[in-house]
């Protein structure tokens, strides 16, 4: 079984940005735990040495600036002002 | 007007004039009204404007057939929520390409398709909004995630709508509801306009009532876009060309031995399976029987690459730049949260946290970096089966539809409902769900064929052939007349 307990829970719930209730904490504690401990299967393969990789290429596009009309874009922020997003103060007075 | 015409026997109708333009778009917005609290399978149905000819272009392939999104692709103007209370006033600022390309060939669009928050669930359950029933039985789920799209086109009330698949949400549901639903080789349809998942699985395809009107839509969507940097290096191909009833000679079709053999899958669906490997052999398919001793750790591999993308990919929810915001926030780290808090639904969420885990510094190796390798052992082995036959095929879902509720308290029997169709996802390989069947309690079941990358063309035509020997896609459910 993989060691997944409510220290671990809550550390990567800051990671995700998310805040737990101590019901959700339960929940999901026992629920993960379960889907982790399923994947452990994974640990039963015999790892290939090589594998191939996918045979990707790079896409380019060429380097352009492209004006746009910015406002549109602006109008889906939850707070403006002038053509800046506004967002809680983070730096302290 | 009668209910359930093809896209292929509706345009017969517009260009002999037995139906006009007006009347067809009117017919179908009044379904989905009609059907809305039965079925709730749409977020929205647009006010379309009747055009103004009558003059049917029969050069443009989607004509005046109307049709509906998921609502996670984008459209100029209109809201694209995910079916998230995060996204629940966001307006798309652009079209996105697959939209595009329905437009220029004549497509109308009625409305955005109900669907699992994010496109993470297998029964359309964890939408934000509402729950969306199967119109074969309206006690069960129609699957998922693309819920709204499977159920409206089952019950007759648009001919056409778009899905996205990142692990089985076009296939499952279209299994559950009696459709024939696509995945197709990664790249082949663009992703521009259509909010990631996992972006290297995610891919946009149709769910019909036939494979001809399938592989109609397919053509429509094909060809590379630019604005899509993993989008194929490909010409836009006519899937539809070459559809006969004769069935494709000298054909080797795999059957896939754990899918036939695994206790987890349902008696019924084993037999109807079965019966649909003779129909095949009386067809002239030679018939082999394959094991792919990797394929089933398939559902692992996608736990944890499915999870790791997602929780990068909606990192950009934060109610800072667009979407929901918790404005009552002290500082700027607060704000995302209680924004994301408000904003997530509880799928959501627990994706996000088993991301977050496999990601992190102390797992990665472990979990995400051994993932990723046996994702490419898996699709070694595809390739390997890939020179003994010309397709596999195996049953779409393990179960028959389900009871709503049944499976939200535990995610684990939920996600298994993607065991078949989430293999060929993490390996960029094609594969179709078409009808092969009925349970004794009327219920559709369906059936795949996965194919190597780009066989597309001839997944359709085995298909094809398969369907029009079968009288399954005939059937409807009843009440929807």
């Amino acid at each position: 079984m993989i060691q997944f307990d409510k220290e671990e829970l809550l550390k990567i719930a800051n990671l995700a940005a998310l805040k737990l209730n101590e019901k959700e904490v339960a929940e999901f504690l026992k629920q993960i735990q379960l889907v982790l401990d399923y994947t452990k299967e994974l640990d039963q393969v015999k790892l290939a040495k090589e594998v191939a990789p996918i045979k990707n290429v790079n896409v380019f596009r060429q380097d352009k600036a492209i004006l746009k009309d910015s406002s549109n874009l602006l109008s889906l922020a939850p707070r403006t002002q002038d053509s800046y997003f506004v967002v809680p103060k983070i730096l302290k007075n | 007007m009668k209910p359930f015409l093809t896209i292929k026997e509706l345009k017969k109708k517009l260009i002999k004039k037995e139906l006009s333009i007006k009347e067809v778009i009117k017919f179908y917005t009044d379904r989905l009204k009609k059907f809305e609290k039965k079925l709730q399978s749409t977020l929205e149905i647009f006010e379309v404007e009747l055009p103004n000819t009558e003059t049917y272009d029969q050069n443009k392939a989607l004509f005046s057939i109307p049709g509906l999104l998921k609502d996670n692709i984008c459209q100029k103007g209109k809201i694209v929520s995910c079916g998230s209370k995060i996204l629940a006033n966001y307006k798309a600022p652009y079209d996105a390409t697959v939209v595009q390309q329905l437009k220029e060939q004549g497509a109308i669009i009625l409305g955005r398709a109900n669907m699992d928050e994010f496109a993470m669930g297998s029964s359309g359950e964890y939408s934000a909004y509402k729950i969306t029933l199967n119109p074969w039985n309206t006690n069960l789920v129609p699957g998922g995630s693309s819920a709204g799209s499977a159920a409206a086109v089952a019950a007759g009330l648009v001919p056409w709508a778009l899905g996205s698949e990142t692990g089985g949400s076009v296939r499952q549901p279209a299994a559950f509801c009696g459709l024939v639903g696509l995945y197709p080789t990664y790249g082949t349809n663009s992703r521009y306009g259509l909010v990631a998942f996992t972006s290297s699985t995610d891919q946009i395809a149709p769910l019909t009532k036939t494979v001809y009107d399938n592989a109609l839509i397919s053509t429509v969507l094909s060809g590379n876009d630019p604005k899509d940097t993993t989008s194929l290096f490909r010409k836009k191909v006519d899937y539809t060309k070459n559809l006969s009833k004769k069935f494709p000679q000298n054909l080797t079709l795999g059957v896939i031995q754990d899918s036939i053999e695994s206790e987890g899958v349902d008696d019924q669906i084993k037999q109807t399976f079965k019966n649909a490997i003779d129909h095949l052999e009386k067809l002239g398919a030679k018939i082999k029987y394959i094991n792919l001793p990797d394929l089933k750790y398939g559902i692992s591999i996608y736990f944890i690459i499915s999870r790791a993308e997602a929780a990068s990919n909606l990192s950009r929810f934060d109610g800072s730049l667009y979407g929901m915001r918790v404005d009552q926030s002290k500082g700027l780290k607060e704000m995302y949260i209680n924004t994301r808090h408000d904003g997530f639904g509880i799928e959501v969420k627990r994706r996000l946290l088993m991301g977050n885990y496999v990601l992190s510094a102390s797992h990665k190796e472990a979990f995400y970096n051994k993932a990723d390798h046996i994702r490419a052992m898996l699709r070694a082995e595809f390739e390997d089966a890939f020179t003994q036959v010309d397709l596999l095929v195996s049953p779409t879902t393990p179960t028959l539809p389900f009871q709503i509720g049944k499976m939200c308290q535990d995610p684990l029997a939920m996600y298994m409902a993607d065991y078949f169709t989430v293999p060929n996802c993490i390996t960029g390989n094609p594969a179709l769900s078409i009808p092969c069947g009925f349970s004794k309690e009327n219920l559709p079941i369906g059936f795949q064929f996965i194919g190597p990358r780009l066989s597309e063309e001839l997944i359709y035509q085995v298909a094809y052939a398969y369907e029009q020997s079968t009288d399954y896609h005939l059937k409807h459910p009843v009440g929807f007349e």
